[in-house]
């Protein structure tokens, strides 16, 4: 079952005197659990793609379905749904557990449920020391953390998170990541993420879709879109000597010294190349493969729309 | 119209409220103030002109009172979106009328504890008995000030909306023009005959017109008290209509986007 459904969704916004697609024809749906994540560059349409799911910002044209619904006519679809973004802020002069309980009572959660969530997600995102402190005398860090408290306040069925652990400690980042995979496994949380940090979007998402200049130029998985991009990978093997050299040539090795390297088919498994290796009696001391990267990835697709 | 959502938001005005200090300074230290100044003024000339004396200072309760009104709706909606918690408000599915709601809920709340105090004031301190006296005709002055004001908040909500958040000024100021126009102190008649026209077109000019009757004849004509009411339904249905109609274009546009 499709949790969000976009068809042919178009924006155009006006630059000056011109106008510009912010998004043009963009076309996807999210399965219900998924992690999805949006990659692309600065200005390519995320955020208004999340301002349309979130419901702030009308299409110009197109159909975007959440939970099977038009949201623009069911307000109560937001209820379930939580959206929040490292630039989230809220009024500097609230204390934190007032910006909880507010948005808890924004949310119609029945006040037992409110108090007990709050203990629980202060507790877990390490915020119960300043519970009592405004907004605006808490640091960066704690901020975060606030925010996504406050995501998971409503348990949403549907979590838009956008750039979720910017400025956050290692520590509370890989928290933060554990905590995402964690809602989505025992809730069955549909999650859209978008954020900088590659590996972050390679550890937590089933799919992604690339985006820039306003078009989805790539969807799938994490691994069938790199496959995609990227055929093949080094492979650099360390041996005690070098033996049959005519051999190794041959079979594409480049040598230099007692080093080895050579290009592998992307789906080409390591160890049949290593036993290859041993047979022809070759000590191997060091194996270094570099698959490549999400990061890789990102750079590779900017590189060919430029 | 979802009442938990209107409760949250006004829990919410009421906790911003009660935690910014300079709220507390904008809304009941310039009011009191400005009573105290007029109030002073009127024993000042009650031997010179006590009539004088008693229409500034009356004029002067009503147009705070309109003040506080018109501007904790529309500065209660600048703070949202100065704080940058409008997004996280307008995410939950709070419809524009939930949140417009709550905000004149607010404002209902807070101008009719200001009018009291300064109500108290200027009957305690500076012996205006006509607030007991008649109290029915002060009672139908404040609750017609009230609704002009709220009619008023959300015209220029649906401006600030419009015109973007460097127009947010118009919370705090765009009242005195409404008020010169409306002729606080002095009759329609002293303007030049088109400004006249405009004149009589504004939502205050009819109260102040029948507040000035009050104070020297102790008597409000029905007929200016209808004209009032009926030129503040006009611009209530008028600003509820551009404030929806702006709303919905801010989401088309993308104005809703920049304000949050």
């Amino acid at each position: 079952m499709s949790i969000v459904e976009v068809e042919n969704v178009s924006k155009k916004f006006k630059s000056g005197k011109k106008d510009f697609f912010a998004l043009k024809d963009v076309s996807f749906d999210i399965k219900k659990g998924e992690i999805f994540g949006l990659l692309g560059p600065n200005g390519a349409g995320k955020s208004t793609l999340l301002n349309i799911l979130i419901g702030i910002l009308f299409p110009d044209s197109g159909n975007v379905k959440i939970f099977g619904k038009n949201p623009l006519k069911n307000n109560d679809l937001f209820e379930k749904m939580n959206f929040v973004s490292g630039e989230t802020r809220f009024h500097w002069a609230l204390k934190v557990k007032d910006i909880l309980e507010f948005h808890g009572r924004l949310y119609g959660i029945p006040k037992n449920k409110r108090i007990t969530e709050t203990k629980k997600l202060a507790k877990f995102f390490e915020i119960e020391h300043i519970l009592e402190n405004k907004f605006s005398n808490i640091s960066t860090g704690e901020k975060m953390r606030l925010i996504m408290a406050k995501a998971l306040l409503n348990n949403p069925k549907l979590l838009l998170l956008d750039e979720p652990t910017v400025g956050l400690d290692p520590d509370i980042a890989i928290k933060t990541r554990n905590e995402i995979k964690r809602i989505n496994k025992k809730l069955g949380t549909t999650i859209i993420l978008t954020s900088h940090y590659m590996h972050e979007i390679e550890q937590l998402c089933d799919r992604i879709a690339f985006i820039n200049k306003g078009v989805i130029v790539d969807i799938g998985s994490v691994d069938s879109v790199k496959l995609r991009k990227f055929a093949s990978y080094d492979l650099t093997i360390k041996v005690r000597s070098v033996k049959n050299r005519e051999f190794l040539r041959r079979k594409g090795f480049l040598i230099n010294g007692n080093i080895l390297r050579k290009e592998l088919p992307a789906d080409e498994n390591i160890s049949e190349t290593l036993s290859m290796l041993a047979e022809k009696g070759m000590e191997i001391i060091e194996i270094e493969s570099r698959k490549p990267t999400l990061e890789d990835y990102f750079v590779k697709m900017l590189g060919d729309k430029k | 119209m979802k009442l938990y959502k209107i409760a949250a938001l006004l829990y919410y005005d009421i906790l911003v409220f009660k935690n910014s200090r300079w709220k507390i300074v904008e809304f009941v230290y310039f009011p009191v103030t400005t009573i105290l100044i007029w109030g002073l003024f009127s024993l000042f000339v009650k031997d010179m002109a006590v009539e004088a004396g008693l229409v500034v200072l009356v004029v002067n309760i009503f147009w705070n009172f309109a003040y506080i009104a018109q501007s904790s709706v529309n500065m209660q909606m600048n703070d949202d979106t100065w704080s940058g918690s409008l997004k996280q408000i307008l995410i939950t599915g709070i419809t524009e009328f939930e949140y417009l709601t709550a905000r004149v809920v607010f404002a209902i709340l807070m101008s009719a504890a200001i009018m009291t105090i300064m109500l108290g004031i200027s009957l305690y301190m500076f012996n205006v008995t006509l607030i007991v006296t008649h109290a029915s005709e002060v009672l139908t002055l404040s609750a017609l000030t009230l609704f002009a004001s709220l009619a008023l908040a959300v015209l220029l909500a649906a401006m600030i909306i419009a015109a973007g958040r460097e127009y947010s000024f118009l919370a705090w100021s765009a009242l005195q023009a409404f008020i010169l126009l409306s002729a606080p102190f002095y009759p329609v008649s002293i303007f030049p005959e088109p400004v006249q026209a405009v004149s009589r077109l504004m939502p205050f000019t009819s109260i102040f017109e029948a507040t000035r009757s009050l104070v020297s004849t102790g008597s409000v004509s029905s007929a200016v008290l209808t004209e009032g009411f009926l030129i503040t339904v006009a611009y209530a249905v008028f600003s509820l209509l551009a404030y929806k109609i702006v709303f919905h274009r801010a989401r088309k546009t993308g104005g809703l986007v920049r304000l949050t």
